[in-house]
């Protein structure tokens, strides 16, 4: 009887990713950037401590096809440090077409044990005790299940029967997925496969009998649930479910935090709300929405809050359209109700209550700039 | 304070001068230009405001112009119903200051100085000159000449003065200290954002914008860029499917199959069109065979037919030769018939002729006889005359040519041209019968054997004991027109020769010359004419011919019997009549026998023609004849039928192959076939230069690619959409602060500038009613710091800077007034003094300020310095004529002295 195998399995590295719809400056998704190469090291040194027998990257290994040659050989670079057969899988990230990054890959000069998936051959692994199917993706949609010849696949007897593949599981994901690359969820038994690895879908989960998801080992979205994880797979023998251990390999979490402030305690809400973000913080890219109606010291106070934590974290995406400045009597004693500041007052509230005035969205901010130049001598 | 008494010593112009007598109320101080109207307002200034021991160019400019002599002003004044005493002496350490107070006090020099700035409210000058601007309100009243139209310079005193006044009146609205501080905060935030004057965004605001504008200029050119590529990898991904399909060996195979498929349709046709080819040169031999066939066929028909057309014809001249003999025949016996008549007519005439002969002998013989007498006369008359023309002539000798040598010529020349023309004319032929040819002789010899004879010469026929016929030839001979001609010719050329002229045409015009030269013999010529028209010479030889004819006619006869002219010539006529009877009979019977003769020649002539044609015929006929032997011998006409019988169906049946053949060769479609080789060739040729093209073009766009793929323009265009998207958040941001800013910093200069106006109304109500005199429907408005802005008519502000001169001077006079007005209550009480203030107003407009000037005027005392004493009449004001108050210079030079 034949040994079983271990493999890694992982997908969506997006390598060269840019961030573009996050908002951010430049030198800040630089490192975020970074971090997509730096997670496939943190991922070999596992295959190597794990001693699995290949990896494999279930699609999306590039963020596009179009992107510079220096992440792909930088990329190159790293798998080459690793002699454990990489099995790289095209996606509809990434799809094996015409001067696609993968052909500048292979001219660049890929060593033996990074294999380009470039055809639904299967390749054969671990003295044969491992058969992988992979089902690269040649356009970046596909209408028909890329999967659909696993079963006509022979595979040496014996041998365990991996597929590889990058696509959306019918009838398993939200009906507002994708509605190509789609991929039959009996897909596992229906192949005789011991294991399907896919990738698509950026948090782990076990889509389907013997079918997981890895999820991207490094977390790209707020949307993301399980992010940041590789699934270390032992295959026992044909026939034999695998055993999935996720593995953590990520390094920034995503925060999307949402938070209603009222006054008096809208500094407190604050603090409870972003009290959830981990140490370290600076491996913490968070969007933060502010709503509710407060005063304008408070206004102020939280204004500050954010500064602070915009410095704390790597990224800060904060939106505090929605949280109104209101004066209260407070504030106004303190501005003063008389003489000619009080009329300042008076003429920007009034231009504040009147929402057909064209600087009425701008008069609750120069109210707060007012309270904040005058009161706090231009603090903050 | 009321100014009461100056007087001035050896300042400036002034050399002395005593004003007195100045009251409360308007007071007007008149002198002419150069009077030293403002040396006074001047002198004035200088004592109250200076300190008495100036010095350098201060003293130098209030001292006489070249003199070093110390300035004096000594004055009289109240200060809150109290008077004071105040002299100076400028001069340095040499100057001196003396004031007298109401309480009996005096202060001498620095401390007088000093009383006077405790008195006066102002801070003097420590060291040097004090500015007389910044001396506290003072200047706001005393207006210097030339300076009314440029507005008030408001001080801080005067400004914290009416302020104070102000607040007193309207409480504190005005901007306080920590408004102030906010206000320039704010404005320096504003400033980062916006421009001061244009409001336009700069600093972090407009840095944002330039990156927000050049991000997105960047990724459009970007994805300009990337589109391209994208389009460049379709192209490349079209291109490669397209070398795919036509490397496929399935393409390569068919088109083969297809050029094999063709390529044998093509040898097919080929052989049967050698096939084709073969049958067609069977059917043209066929043909030829058929044709030759069918020739010789036809030749023996032919040949028989002719056969049988002329023995027919042969018959038929045979009957006409038979016709033409009966009609000949009668003929010829008419024709002897009447020869043998004529002879005896000619016989008869023969006779007749010689007793004409005879008759007209004698007659001739009378008459000539008779001629010669009467010529002879005319002869001797004539040479008579002929000697006087002959001398007449030996004149003109020298030309040889006459009229009638001209004429002659001529004559010969158209002689020549008849002659050639006759040239065409046939000779004469001459047919003769003689009964008895005995003693016939023809040119002097025998009869011709021939008869008729063609005569081409001159011939005489010569009867025996009858007389001879000469015949000249003027018919078609060619020789005899030729010797005509010739002779002619040669006539013409021994006429010229004669002539001494070389042509016809030098003869005229020697001729022409001979007619000028004989016009004097004129008249002998026509006597001589007349006498012998002939000519003496023609004259003689008539005379001698008719001698010798009379001499010749007189021979044989009997003279001595001879009748007279008449009878001889009723007997000569006689014998005429009977010549011509019988010349008539012998002309009847010739003309009929002709008739008869031309009648009978062609009857003889038809016969000879038919004959002709019957032997001609005959041999025709005998020479086919022959030749059908011949031919028949070679092949009968069974054969010849038979051969053309079996040449037909040859032919036949070579069409029948052809046909076969052709149709055969027709539906393989040779042209198609040829056609379908091309093409496939063409599409195998095009198939490989496709692949080629193909290549070629994938390996460009490989390259292309590749060298753009280097520097990932998607990656790019994400990274630019990336740095984008953080712009025009931190753009919103700015523009967030920026806005808000700009409604702070709006809301705070409107509001200031609304607490301004109020703060200031006071003022305005104090200047409205004098304004409203002057300038009716205007509104003062002050800026914040007190300057006059301008006039509001209406909703417009016009600025004061653009008001006209006499406006502003206007409205500057009566704002003088009512911060004077003002004033007031703060204990402010200083004259009003005004060195031709309104020298820009009209009439109308000045008595208007007049009026305002005497209303103002009973609260202050106005003190007007002009050179126009007349325009301020009106004002009712007591006068003080400058000049009335100085001494006289000399007096005062001496004094100074």
């Amino acid at each position: 009887m034949m040994m079983g195998v271990r493999i890694l399995h992982t997908a969506d590295w997006q390598i060269a990713k840019q961030f573009e719809s996050l908002g951010a400056p430049p030198d800040k998704l630089a490192y975020l950037r970074q971090e997509r190469l730096s997670v496939v090291r943190r991922i070999g040194d596992l295959a190597v401590s794990e001693k699995v027998g290949a990896i494999l990257v279930a699609g999306d290994i590039f963020d596009r096809n179009d992107i510079s040659d220096l992440p792909v050989r930088e990329l190159l670079h790293i798998l080459r440090a690793v002699e454990i057969p990489w099995l790289l899988l095209p996606g509809n990230h990434d799809p094996f077409t015409v001067e696609s990054v993968w052909e500048r890959m292979l001219r660049f000069g890929c060593p033996p044990h990074v294999h380009v998936l470039r055809t639904g051959d299967p390749v054969i692994l671990c003295d044969g005790r491992l058969a992988v199917i992979p089902a690269p993706l040649t356009r970046r949609h596909q209408y028909e299940d890329p999967t659909e010849l696993f079963a006509t696949i022979e595979t040496p007897e014996g041998a365990i029967r991996v597929g590889l593949a990058h696509g959306s599981v019918r009838n398993r994901l939200p009906e507002a997925s994708e509605q190509y690359n789609m991929i039959s969820d009996t897909r596992a038994i229906d192949a005789r496969l011991d294991y399907l690895a896919l990738g698509d879908w950026h948090g782990a989960a076990e889509i389907a009998d013997r079918t997981w998801y890895s999820g991207t080992p490094e977390a790209d979205s707020f949307l993301q649930s399980e992010a940041g994880h590789v699934l270390i797979v032992d295959l026992p023998s044909v026939g034999q479910a695998p055993k999935v251990t996720r593995v953590f390999t990520g390094h920034y979490r995503w925060y999307d935090l949402e938070a209603t402030l009222q006054s008096p305690d809208a500094r407190q809400d604050l603090d409870s709300v972003v009290s959830i973000i981990e140490e370290p913080r600076a491996a913490a890219v968070v969007q933060l929405t502010l709503r509710g109606a407060v005063s304008l010291s408070e206004r102020a106070r939280v204004a500050d809050h954010i500064s602070e934590l915009e410095a704390e974290v790597q990224v800060l995406r904060a939106n505090l359209d929605e949280l109104i400045a209101a004066p209260s009597d407070a504030d106004l004693d303190e501005i003063g109700r008389q003489g000619f500041i009080g009329t300042v007052v008076q003429r920007l509230r009034a231009v504040h209550a009147d929402a057909s005035n064209p600087d009425h969205r701008h008069a609750a901010t120069a109210l707060q700039r007012l309270y904040i130049e005058h009161v706090l001598g231009g603090r903050l | 304070m009321r100014l009461r008494e100056i007087q001035i010593r050896d300042f400036r112009k002034l050399r002395s001068a005593s004003i007195r007598g100045l009251v409360d109320g308007a007071n007007v101080i008149a002198g002419l230009n150069e009077a030293g109207k403002s040396t006074v307002l001047s002198a004035l200034q200088t004592a109250l405001f200076q300190r008495h021991n100036i010095t350098g160019k201060l003293l130098d400019g209030i001292q006489p112009y070249g003199c070093s002599v110390r300035p004096e002003v000594d004055l009289a004044f109240e200060l809150d119903g109290r008077t004071y005493r105040l002299r100076k002496t400028f001069g340095g350490t040499s100057g001196k200051a003396e004031l007298f107070c109401p309480d009996g006090k005096r202060f001498m020099n620095h401390d007088a100085d000093l009383k006077l700035e405790e008195l006066l409210r102002f801070r003097g000058s420590v060291r040097g000159a004090a500015k007389f601007q910044e001396l506290g309100m003072w200047p706001l009243f005393w207006v210097e000449q030339g300076t009314t139209f440029q507005g008030m310079d408001i001080n801080p005193d005067v400004r914290a003065t009416v302020q104070s006044s102000l607040r007193k009146e309207v409480g504190d609205i005005l901007v306080g200290e920590g408004a102030a501080k906010l206000r320039s905060r704010v404005t320096l935030a504003y400033r980062e954002y916006f421009t001061d004057k244009t409001g336009k965004p700069t600093g972090a605001l407009s840095a944002a914008e330039k990156r927000l504008d050049k991000g997105r200029s960047q990724l459009a050119d970007k994805r300009i860029e990337l589109d391209g590529f994208n389009a460049s990898i379709e192209l490349l991904e079209s291109n490669l499917a397209r070398l795919g399909e036509l490397r496929s060996p399935e393409v390569r195979a068919s088109l083969e199959r297809e050029l094999a498929g063709a390529e044998e349709a093509v040898k097919r046709a080929e052989g049967l069109l050698q096939k084709k080819q073969t049958t067609e040169e069977q059917l043209k031999l066929a043909r030829v065979v058929l044709k030759h066939a069918d020739e010789a066929m036809q030749r023996r028909q032919d040949r028989l037919e002719e056969l049988n057309r002329l023995e027919k014809a042969l018959e038929d001249l045979r009957q006409k030769q038979v016709r033409a003999e009966e009609e000949l025949r009668p003929l010829e016996e008419r024709f002897t018939k009447a020869s043998e008549e004529l002879v005896d007519l000619r016989k008869a005439l023969t006779a007749a002729n010689s007793s004409h002969g005879a008759a007209s002998r004698v007659y001739e013989f009378l008459g000539v006889k008779q001629q010669r007498d009467r010529e002879l006369d005319r002869l001797r008359r004539a040479q008579a005359v002929a000697d006087e023309v002959r001398a007449a002539e030996t004149s003109r000798s020298a030309i040889r040519i006459s009229e009638a040598d001209l004429k002659k010529l001529r004559s010969l020349e158209v002689e020549v041209s008849k002659a050639e023309a006759r040239l065409e004319s046939a000779a004469t032929k001459l047919e003769f019968q003689f009964s008895d040819t005995e003693g016939v002789r023809f040119n002097s010899g025998p009869l011709p054997p021939e008869n008729p004879v063609v005569l081409t010469d001159v011939a005489v026929v010569e009867i025996a004991n009858r007389g001879s016929i000469k015949i000249v030839p003027g018919g078609d001979t060619l020789a005899d027109r030729r010797h005509d001609s010739e002779r002619a010719k040669s006539d013409l050329s021994d006429g010229l020769s004669a002539s001494g002229v070389s042509s016809v045409a030098d003869a005229d015009e020697r001729f022409r010359l001979k007619q000028e030269a004989s016009r004097s013999l004129k008249s002998h010529r026509e006597m001589l004419s007349s006498l012998a028209p002939e000519g003496i010479a023609e004259l003689e030889e008539a005379v001698r011919s008719l001698e010798a004819r009379v001499t010749g006619l007189a021979e044989g006869l009997d003279l001595a019997t001879l009748p007279d002219l008449k009878d001889a010539d009723i007997r000569r006529r006689e014998a005429v009549a009977e010549v011509q009877r019988i010349n008539g009979k012998v002309h009847d019977a010739e003309h009929d026998l002709e008739q008869t003769r031309i009648r009978r020649d062609e009857a003889r002539d038809f016969l000879t023609a038919t004959v002709g044609e019957r032997r001609n015929a005959s041999g025709t006929l005998d020479r086919n004849s022959d030749a059908l032997r011949a031919e028949r011998q070679i092949a009968g006409d069974v054969a010849l039928q038979s051969e053309l019988e079996q040449a037909r169906r040859a032919e036949a049946e070579a069409q029948k192959a052809f046909s076969q053949a052709n149709d055969r060769y027709l539906e393989a479609d040779p042209d198609a076939a040829s056609e379908r080789v091309q093409m496939s060739r063409t599409a195998l040729a095009n198939l490989e230069s496709d692949i080629q093209r193909l290549e070629r073009s994938v390996e460009r766009t490989r390259g292309s690619l590749e060298a753009l793929g280097k520097s990932g323009p998607g990656e790019q265009c994400a990274a630019l959409e990336a740095d984008l998207n953080d712009a025009e958040l931190r753009y919103l941001a700015l523009d967030r602060d920026a806005q808000a800013l700009r409604l702070l910093y709006q809301t705070i200069v409107e509001t200031e500038r609304d607490a301004n106006t109020q703060f200031l109304r006071p003022v305005v109500e104090r200047v409205q009613p004098y304004l409203r005199r002057v300038l009716p429907g205007a509104r003062i408005k002050f800026s914040a710091d007190l300057s006059i802005e301008g006039l509001e008519r209406g909703e417009t502000t016009e600025p004061f800077n653009s008001l006209s001169v006499g406006a502003r001077e206007q409205v500057s006079v009566l704002t003088r007034i009512a911060f004077a007005d003002l004033l007031a209550s703060e204990g402010v009480a200083a004259p009003i003094i005004l060195d031709d203030a309104l020298v820009y107003s009209d009439n109308a407009r000045f008595n208007d300020t007049l009026l305002a000037l005497s209303l103002a005027a009973k609260r202050h005392q106005i003190i007007i310095l002009t050179c126009h004493e007349d325009r301020y009449l009106k004002l009712g004001a007591p006068t003080i004529h400058l000049e009335e108050c100085m001494e006289i210079e000399a007096t005062s030079v001496a004094a100074s002295v």
